[in-house]
C-alpha cells in the first residue's frame, strides 16, 4: 500500500515505537512544541504490534527506536518498508555498519537519540513527503561508507564531511564558500547516491522519484546508480 | 587406534605474556636476542631424541623381528597371527613414531599400550612352544621399544610398568606352557635384563634431554620476560618524567600567578586551570594505558567541558589507524585547547577516510589559540599533521588533520 506523499499544508501523523515511555514524551513534546504544526504523535507502543494496533498502522512516519526491550529490531524494517510504511529510525547506536543496515532496509530516515529536537522534526516531515533527509550522524556514516563515497562527487564528499562535522549548513556553506541552498543539494545527492545502492523499497523508489520531480537527479542518474550497485 | 590427538605440546611455547608492549619507548621486541633460537635449539633436542627412538624401533623390527618372522614362518603353529602381529606393530609403531616427530600429544597411550602387549602374547601364541626363547618368537623382547614410543610423553615408571608387565605376560606364557627348564628360564632373564636395560635406559636418557631443552627454554623465556618488564619499567618511568614536566610547565606558574594574587574567578585563569585539568588527565591516561584510541582521549577532554555545563556532542566514524603519540597528541591538543574554552556547547567530531584522519571541534568559545607550528604552545606539530581554525556563526571550528604520508 504505497502512500502519496503528504501535503506540506497537513499536519503529519507521527507513530511512535519505543520502549521507554518518557522518550515518547520527550518526542510528543518536542513535536508540539513546533510553532507551525507540523507534526504530532498519533500513536505510540512498546512493540511494532503494539503500535500499529494502537492507531499506528494509517500514520503517515513511524518512528522506531531500534532497541526494543534490549532486542535489536533492524530485521523489522524490510518487512514494514514493503508494507508501505515510512520508517525513521532513532537509535543510540549511529555506526555506520547499523546505518547502512537501516538505509539498506529501506528506511526514509535515521537521526541518533543524541541529536537535536529540530533534526527530528525534520526528518519527520521529510519522510512523510519523500523527501531526504540527512542529520549529521548519516551524513558521517555515508562519508564512512566506502562504496557510497566512490560515486560522490568531490563536493558531495566534502559537504557530507563537513556537516558531519558541524553543527548548522551555514557554517559548512561559509567553509565550502558556496550558498546554503547547494550545500543542501549536495547533501541530498549524496543520500540519493546511498539509497540507490540499498535495496529497492517503496520508501526508496519515492524517494528517488520526488527526487526525479524535484529536479534534484535526473532519471538517468537513478538508472546510473541502480548498474554501478548491482556490480 | 591409538589415539593421537592433532594437539600441540605447549610445554616449549609459553602463552604471550598479557599487555600490550607500549608503542613508544624503547622496543621491547629487541630486548630478548636470541629467544626463538633458545626455543628452537630445545624442540631440537626432542626431535633428535625422537628420531632415534623410531629409528632405532623401527631397525629392530626391520632387520631383527622380520628376520625372525621369516626364519620361523614353517615352524609357527598360525603362520597368520604372526604376520598380523608383525603389520600390527609396524601400524603401532608408525603411528606413535609420527606424532613423537611431529610433538603430537597422545591422548590415550594405553591402548597403543595394550595393543603392543597384545601383539607380544600373539606371536608367543603362535610360535611353538620348543621357539619360545628363540628368534621365531620376536614380540617380547622388542615390543619395549613400542612402549618407548608410545609412552613417550608419560613418566618412565609407566614405561617399566609396560615392560614389566610385558615380562610377566611372556613368563605366564612360558610356565602355562610348560617351558620351565632352565636353559629357557636363563635366556628368558638374559633378553629380559638386556632389553628392557637398552629400553629404560634409552627412555631415561629422552627424557633427561628433553627435560633440559624445556628448562633451558624456561631459563631464557625469564630472562627475556625481565628484560621485557625491565623496557616496560623505562617506559612508564619515562611517561611519568614527561608528565611530571608537562604538570610543571602548566600548572606551576598558575599557582604562582594565583599566590601572587590572581583572581580565580577571572575567565582566563579559570581557561588556563581547564587546560591544566584536561592536559593532565590525558597525560595520565596515557601514562597508565599506553597508547589509547583517539577517541577515548577525546572523550576524556569533552568530559572536562561538560563537567563545566557546556553540552558535547563526540562522534567518530572510519577507523583510527595506529598513530604515534607525538601524532595522537598533535590531533588531541587543539580540541583539547578549544573544549576547555567552551561555554554552553561544541561538538567534537572524528573522521578517518582515505588515509586522512580529522579532528574536528565547533565551540562556542570565541577565542581559541591553536597551536601553530614552532609557535608558542605548540606540542612539537609533526610535518604530516595541520591546523586550522575558521570563524563561523557558532563560534569557532578547528580542524586538525593528519595525513598518511
Amino acid at each position: 500500500m504505497d502512500r502519496d506523499p503528504v501535503d506540506p499544508h497537513v499536519t503529519v501523523t507521527v507513530a511512535v515505537v519505543e520502549d521507554q515511555p518518557v522518550t515518547v514524551d520527550g518526542v510528543r513534546a518536542w513535536l508540539d512544541r513546533d510553532p507551525l504544526g507540523r507534526a504530532r504523535v498519533v500513536a505510540a507502543g512498546d512493540s511494532i504490534e503494539a503500535t500499529l494496533a494502537a492507531g499506528g498502522e494509517g500514520a503517515d512516519v513511524l518512528l522506531l527506536d531500534l532497541d526494543l526491550h534490549g532486542r535489536l529490531v533492524t530485521d523489522r524494517i524490510a518487512g514494514l518498508c514493503a508494507g508501505g510504511h515510512r520508517v525513521v529510525v532513532f537509535s543510540a547506536l549511529t555506526d555506520s555498519a547499523t546505518v547502512h543496515a537501516v538505509h539498506v532496509a529501506g528506511a526514509s530516515g535515521f537521526l541518533g537519540k543524541h541529536e537535536t529536537p529540530e533534526h527530528l522534526l525534520e526528518a519527520i516531515v521529510a519522510a512523510a513527503a519523500d523527501r531526504p533527509y540527512v542529520t549529521p550522524s548519516v551524513a558521517g556514516a555515508i562519508a564512512a561508507d566506502p562504496q557510497t563515497r566512490a560515486r560522490l562527487s568531490e563536493q558531495e564528499r566534502t559537504a557530507l564531511l563537513l556537516w558531519f562535522q558541524s553543527m548548522s549548513k551555514r557554517s559548512v556553506a561559509l567553509r565550502m564558500g558556496v550558498q546554503e541552498s547547494t550545500v543542501r543539494q549536495y547533501i541530498q545527492r549524496a543520500r540519493l547516491k546511498y539509497a540507490a545502492a540499498g535495496r529497492p523499497a517503496p520508501t526508496q523508489s519515492a524517494l528517488l522519484a520526488r527526487a526525479i520531480e524535484d529536479g534534484l537527479i535526473r532519471p538517468e542518474d537513478v538508472r546510473n546508480y541502480r548498474s554501478a550497485a548491482a556490480d | 587406534m591409538t589415539g593421537v590427538t592433532g594437539e600441540r605440546r605447549q610445554a616449549l611455547a609459553p602463552a604471550p605474556r598479557s599487555g600490550a608492549a607500549p608503542q613508544s619507548g624503547p622496543d621491547v621486541n629487541a630486548v630478548g636476542p636470541g629467544l626463538d633460537d633458545v626455543r628452537l635449539l630445545a624442540a631440537q633436542y626432542r626431535w633428535f631424541g625422537g628420531i632415534a627412538g623410531v629409528t632405532i624401533a623401527a631397525g629392530w623390527h626391520l632387520a631383527f623381528d622380520l628376520r625372525g618372522l621369516i626364519s620361523g614362518w614353517p615352524q609357527y603353529r598360525w603362520p597368520a597371527v604372526a604376520l598380523a602381529g608383525w603389520l600390527l606393530y609396524t601400524a603401532i609403531g608408525a603411528v606413535h613414531g609420527i606424532a613423537v616427530l611431529r610433538g603430537l600429544l597422545s591422548r590415550r597411550p594405553w591402548v597403543g599400550a595394550a595393543a603392543a602387549v597384545a601383539v607380544s602374547a600373539g606371536v608367543a601364541l603362535a610360535s611353538p612352544a620348543s621357539a619360545l626363547v628363540t628368534p621365531t618368537n620376536w614380540a617380547w623382547g622388542s615390543v619395549g621399544w613400542l612402549g618407548v614410543l608410545v609412552l613417550w610423553d608419560r613418566r618412565l615408571r609407566d614405561l617399566a610398568a609396560f615392560l614389566a608387565v610385558n615380562a610377566a605376560v611372556t613368563f605366564a606364557g612360558m610356565v602355562a606352557r610348560g617351558v620351565t627348564d632352565r636353559r629357557s628360564m636363563a635366556i628368558f632373564l638374559m633378553v629380559v635384563v638386556g632389553s628392557v636395560t637398552l629400553q629404560l635406559g634409552f627412555g631415561a636418557g629422552a627424557r633427561l634431554l628433553t627435560a633440559t631443552g624445556v628448562q633451558v627454554a624456561r631459563h631464557a623465556d625469564e630472562l627475556t620476560g625481565t628484560a621485557v618488564e625491565r623496557a616496560r619499567a623505562e617506559a612508564a618511568h619515562d611517561a611519568r618524567l614527561r608528565l611530571g614536566r608537562a604538570v610543571h610547565a602548566d600548572t606551576l606558574p598558575l599557582l604562582r600567578d594565583l599566590a601572587a594574587g590572581a583572581d580565580p574567578a577571572d575567565p582566563g585563569v579559570r581557561h588556563r586551570a581547564a587546560v591544566g585539568a584536561a592536559r593532565l588527565r590525558r597525560l595520565l591516561l596515557e601514562t597508565r594505558s599506553g597508547a589509547l584510541p583517539l577517541t577515548v582521549e577525546l572523550r576524556s577532554c569533552a568530559d572536562i567541558a561538560a563537567r563545566t555545563g557546556a553540552v558535547v556532542d563526540l562522534e567518530a566514524h572510519g577507523t583510527v589507524p595506529p598513530l604515534d603519540e607525538s601524532v595522537r597528541r598533535a590531533l588531541t591538543e587543539p580540541a583539547l585547547a578549544a573544549l576547555a574554552a567552551t561555554r554552553r556547547r561544541a561538538r567534537v567530531t572524528v573522521t578517518a577516510v582515505d588515509g586522512e584522519v580529522v579532528v574536528s571541534v565547533i565551540s562556542d568559545a570565541p577565542d581559541v589559540d591553536v597551536p601553530a607550528r614552532g609557535g608558542p604552545g605548540s606540542v612539537g606539530l609533526p610535518d604530516t599533521v595541520t591546523v586550522n581554525r575558521y570563524p563561523v556563526e557558532e563560534g569557532t571550528w578547528i580542524e586538525t588533520r593528519w595525513t598518511r604520508t
